[in-house]
Order: structure tokens, then sequence, then C-alpha cells
């Protein structure tokens, strides 16, 4: 355990129990973090700080249930998840992320080049969209992604697949497999 | 295996989010530098809260002040409810005189050794009925007030058993230490586990109870609780009985190393746990002369209204109804200002359903503006009159009278 996990996991048990200045200190060193990560889900500036904001808010009501304290990162993200995507559901009420097929956009795109990681992110259904931001992005291991989407760990394997599969008709291999 | 993620530009106004965000988590908990309050009361269907905050004297004052018996003068300054107690208050156990110390004795140790006298004393008095004694850990009552709406009651807390300190840490990894290279201590976290009743009735539970204090040493730590009454004594002059029955003391901190203390064998991982019975009953007046009552303010129709506030020196009490969100569900909350559009802070973060606490933290308003909101979460989200008069389902606005 390094200085920074320690001090950390005292944070965390003090905001655990309350203390506001401990869960601030907290937010603000992985504020950048969060950012992006709603920033993946709702390509919008106004919408990924409202994410932000409710998380935090969300995350401090809530914070008392968080059993692991050395889940504490993993436990946020599931939370503003949640919160990214209410508002990326009420910003597209009509077609909800889970029946936006993967395939879809594709007809509107010239060229394979012109393809984004984002973009081709942003077209995946939404639990393959999460376990590829955790994964991908938060740097999670397989049971971390587990804990943070509440599934058992072979689905997370499974979504991880079939992510790759599809991000792989949008994207070519070796830029996702690289290194 | 990062796939640019850092180059996902932040928003410039991503830094005044999170401020704002936790400005309005502050705003509910109502944080200072130097204490803690405690929300003791988790069911939003419990009667009345408790609210703990324990805030001790600067350590190196530590063995100049009196040790029990006039607890409010040096606490009443940084409490969540700041103000004049000690001038109002009753004492229960009185004040000891700090017998002089030889000079090669530390702090530390004439603190612990004073404790240990006084206990001794106090336990041949009838104030030894407000000390309690189980399992290495002293509780002793010192001075108890009760502004008509709460009860507001000094402590002191003592441990055998040591408690360490936490640290903090610089940014690049090692402890911060101040010019003389000694670290930078932090208090202990405390807890408190137990229940709070008054007249043996509306029983409370207290939640775990985190005091965030500076210590006086690694065995000392005095401290305020708040208690509010039941709703049916709010407003009311009378003498009651007020019982304390702790069932657990817990702390977390660090050892020396800085490195926290964790065993798995205690509830939370906390550092140091200790198990037992402390109960102090203890009588106290609710004095109304300063209270200010304006009962029956709304008496229309509407489903979502304020019944009653209470006003006194150190905080607006505010009983309303709610909504129902679903059967037994009810939900609601409120935003104070004062006349200037300042927001007085809540005193809990989860307002207990129809009845809200704001502190005036020694200020004296000419009038108050009240909103009621439907929801909680909403009151709590609502720093600014702007947003409270686009939230409200209802407002009132009151001329307050000192």
């Amino acid at each position: 355990m390094d200085s920074c996990d320690k001090d950390n996991l005292l944070l965390v048990k003090k905001a655990i129990h309350g203390n506001v200045n401990a869960y601030g200190t907290l937010i603000t060193r992985c504020q950048d973090y969060l950012y992006r990560i709603a920033f993946l889900y709702v390509k919008n500036e106004d919408l990924a700080l409202d994410a932000v904001s409710e998380c935090i808010l969300q995350g401090f009501q809530s914070i008392h249930t968080l059993k692991k304290p050395e889940y504490f990162k993993t436990w946020l993200t599931r939370i503003l998840i949640r919160c990214a995507v209410d508002l990326f559901r009420q910003m597209m009420p009509v077609a909800p992320m889970d029946t936006i097929q993967a395939a879809a956009p594709e007809s509107s795109i010239s060229s394979e080049e012109k393809w984004d990681l984002y973009d081709a992110i942003d077209v995946l259904p939404e639990k393959y969209r999460t376990v590829i931001i955790l994964k991908y992005f938060s740097d999670m291991t397989v049971s971390e992604i587990a804990y943070a989407m509440n599934i058992p760990e072979g689905s997370v394997k499974a979504y991880l697949s079939r992510a790759r599969k599809e991000l792989r008709a949008c994207l070519k291999e070796d830029y996702l497999y690289a290194n | 295996m990062q796939i640019k993620f850092d180059e996902i530009p932040v928003s410039k106004r991503l830094n005044e989010t999170v401020k704002t965000s936790l400005e309005q988590i502050k705003s509910g908990q109502r944080r200072k530098k130097r204490k803690k309050l405690w929300i003791g009361c988790g069911s939003a269907a419990a009667a009345f809260a408790v609210t703990v905050l324990f805030c001790v004297s600067n350590p190196a004052l530590a063995a100049k002040l009196p040790v029990i018996g006039s607890l409010f003068a040096g606490l009443e300054d940084d409490f969540a409810f700041a103000g004049d107690y000690s001038d109002r208050a009753e004492v229960l156990t009185p004040t000891e005189t700090v017998v002089e110390a030889p000079a090669s004795e530390s702090e530390s140790e004439r603190a612990v050794d004073h404790a240990e006298s006084n206990a001794a004393e106090t336990a041949e008095t009838p104030e030894g009925l407000y000390t309690v004694s189980d399992c290495g850990v002293t509780l002793t009552a010192s001075e108890i007030y009760c502004d008509g709406l709460s009860v507001f009651l000094s402590m002191q807390f003592y441990s055998e058993e040591p408690l360490g300190y936490n640290y903090q840490w610089n940014s690049d990894g090692e402890i911060a230490r101040d010019e003389a290279g000694n670290p930078i201590t932090e208090p202990a976290t405390v807890y408190l586990v137990g229940s709070a009743g008054i007249d043996g009735m509306e029983v409370t539970e207290f939640g775990s109870t985190d005091f965030h204090v500076e210590q006086l040493d690694e065995h000392h730590f005095n401290g305020m609780i708040k208690t509010d009454l039941p709703s049916e004594l709010l407003g009311k002059a009378g003498s009651h009985q007020i019982s304390i029955s702790l069932t657990r003391i817990l702390a977390d901190f660090c050892d020396e190393n800085g490195y926290p203390i964790i065993d798995s064998n205690n509830p939370g991982d906390t550092s140091y746990c200790v198990r037992g019975t402390w109960e102090l009953k203890l009588p106290f007046h609710s004095d109304t002369s300063q209270l200010q009552v304006y009962e029956n303010l709304d008496t229309s129709e509407s489903p979502c209204r304020v019944t009653d506030v209470y006003v006194s020196p150190y905080q607006i009490m505010t009983r309303y109804v709610g909504v129902e969100d679903g059967p037994g569900d009810p939900d609601g909350g409120v935003a104070v200002f004062d006349q200037d559009g300042k927001l007085l802070e809540s005193a809990n973060s989860t307002q207990t359903y129809g009845i809200s606490s704001h502190s005036l933290n020694g200020s004296r308003p000419s009038s108050v503006q009240i909103y009621l909101m439907d929801a909680w979460i909403t009151a709590m989200k609502t720093w600014d009159t702007e947003t409270a008069k686009d939230q409200a389902v209802n407002s009132y606005t009151l001329e307050l009278h000192w």
C-alpha cells in the first residue's frame, strides 16, 4: 500500500462516517476522472458537468452504504455512470441507449478512417459501452467492473468480448489492441 | 491499455461545479474546522434527531483550562450552533481547578493525572452521578442547557487506552511536518453508538458518530451534544430528564508511521472499539424565555405547508407537512435565508421528516424567508434565493424580534 492509497483509505473511512471535508478531498482528487468518464457517456460539456454534480451529491448521500473503502472509486464510478445514463436518457427519451444498435450509424460514416474511438464507443449499447469505458479508460479489473455494474464477472467478460467485436467493426483492430 | 483518456479536455467549469456541489453538501452538514456535527438519527420517521459535536480546546492549553464544569465556554464559539451557552447553562459537575504540575511533567501526563483525581473526587459527590465508567472509558457530563427546542450537553470523554492520531500528508507522499520536524497530526475520528430519550419517550437511536476532533491528548476529548426535543415538547417550558445510553465507542487513527490501523474485528474495521454500557440520566429545564414562537403559520388546506416556526438565539426550527411520495413515504425539505439572502445552514443532512433545524450561528436576522420544497434533496441543492423561488412549493416571510 503506497502512501497515497493509505491517505485515500483514511479519507474514505472518514467520508463514510460523514466527514464532508474528507469526501471533498477525495472528490477533488478524482474530479478530472469523473468528468472524463461522464463526458464519454454524454458527449456534452454541460451534461457531463451535471452528471458530475449529481454524482457528488448522490455519492455523499449514500456513502454510508459503502462497505469496502478500497472500492471507493469504483463505487463512485457506478454512481456516476447511473447519473450520466439518466441524463442521457432525459435527452433522448425516444431512443433509449439500450435500443441503439452499434451498426446503425455506420451508414453515416463515409470512411473507416473517420471513425474515432469515442464515436465508436458512443454507439455501443449501454452495457457494452460501460464495460469498455471501465476497462480501457478507468483501468478497472474484471472483478472491479463486476462490482461497479453489479453483475457477475462472467457477464463482464462476455460483454467485453462482444463489445470488442462491435468496436472492431468500427475501428482498426490494431488501434484497440496496440501494444 | 489506456486509450487517450487523459486527452479528453476537462471543462474549465469543472472546478466551480465541484466546489458548488460540495458547498451544497456542507450547507446541509454545517461543518467547520475543529468541529464535527454528527447526525445521529438515520430514520426519516424518527421523531427527533440527535446531533453530536465534539470540539476540543487547543492541546497546548489543556492543562490550563478547567477540566469539567465550564466546558461550554471553550466550545460554544466553534459549535455548529454557536452562541452564548455558558451564561445560561446549568452546571452538572462543578468546575475543578487544575493543580499545578511539576515543570518536568508533560502536558499529557498532567491532563491524565488531573482527570484521574477529578474522577475520584466526583465519584464521592452527588455530581458523581453524572460520571459513568465502563471498560476503561469514562464519560462525564459537564453542563446542560435547553433553548425550548434542543438540549445542549457538554461532556468529557476519557479513555484509559490511548487513541492515536491521524496525520497530514504532503503531495509527495510524505508525512507533513512542522518547522521543528514534528509530524502534523489531526485528531482521531471518534464515533459513538447508542440512543437518547427524553422523559422516557421518543427514544432515538444514534448512528455511527464521527467526532472528527482535535484531541486534548491521547486520552481526552471534550464535546457538545445537541439533542432535539420530541415534537410534543417543542416550545414548551418545563423540567425534564434526558437519558443518554451508549453501547459502543469507536475511533479511527493511524500508527506512528501514518498507516491507518484497520482492525477487521471491529465494526467498520475501525482502529478502536470498546463495547460497554454508559448511561446518563440528566435533569434539565426547558428555557423558553428567549424563544420566538410562530404557531399555525399556514392554516390553508395546502397539502404541503409550514405549520410552525420556532426561533431561539441558536437556531430556527421549522415544522412542516410535506408530500406523500407513496404510502408512508413522505418527503419534504426547507431552505431558510436571512434578510440579506444568506442561506442559514441546515443542521443536518438528513433533515428528519417534518422538522428542519437551521443554525443562526450567532447572527440575529431581522427577518427570514422560508422556502418549503417537495423533496429533501431539492432543499439540500438550494443555495440561493432565486433557486429557492423556482423550486419552492410554498414560501413564508417572518419578521423576527430580538
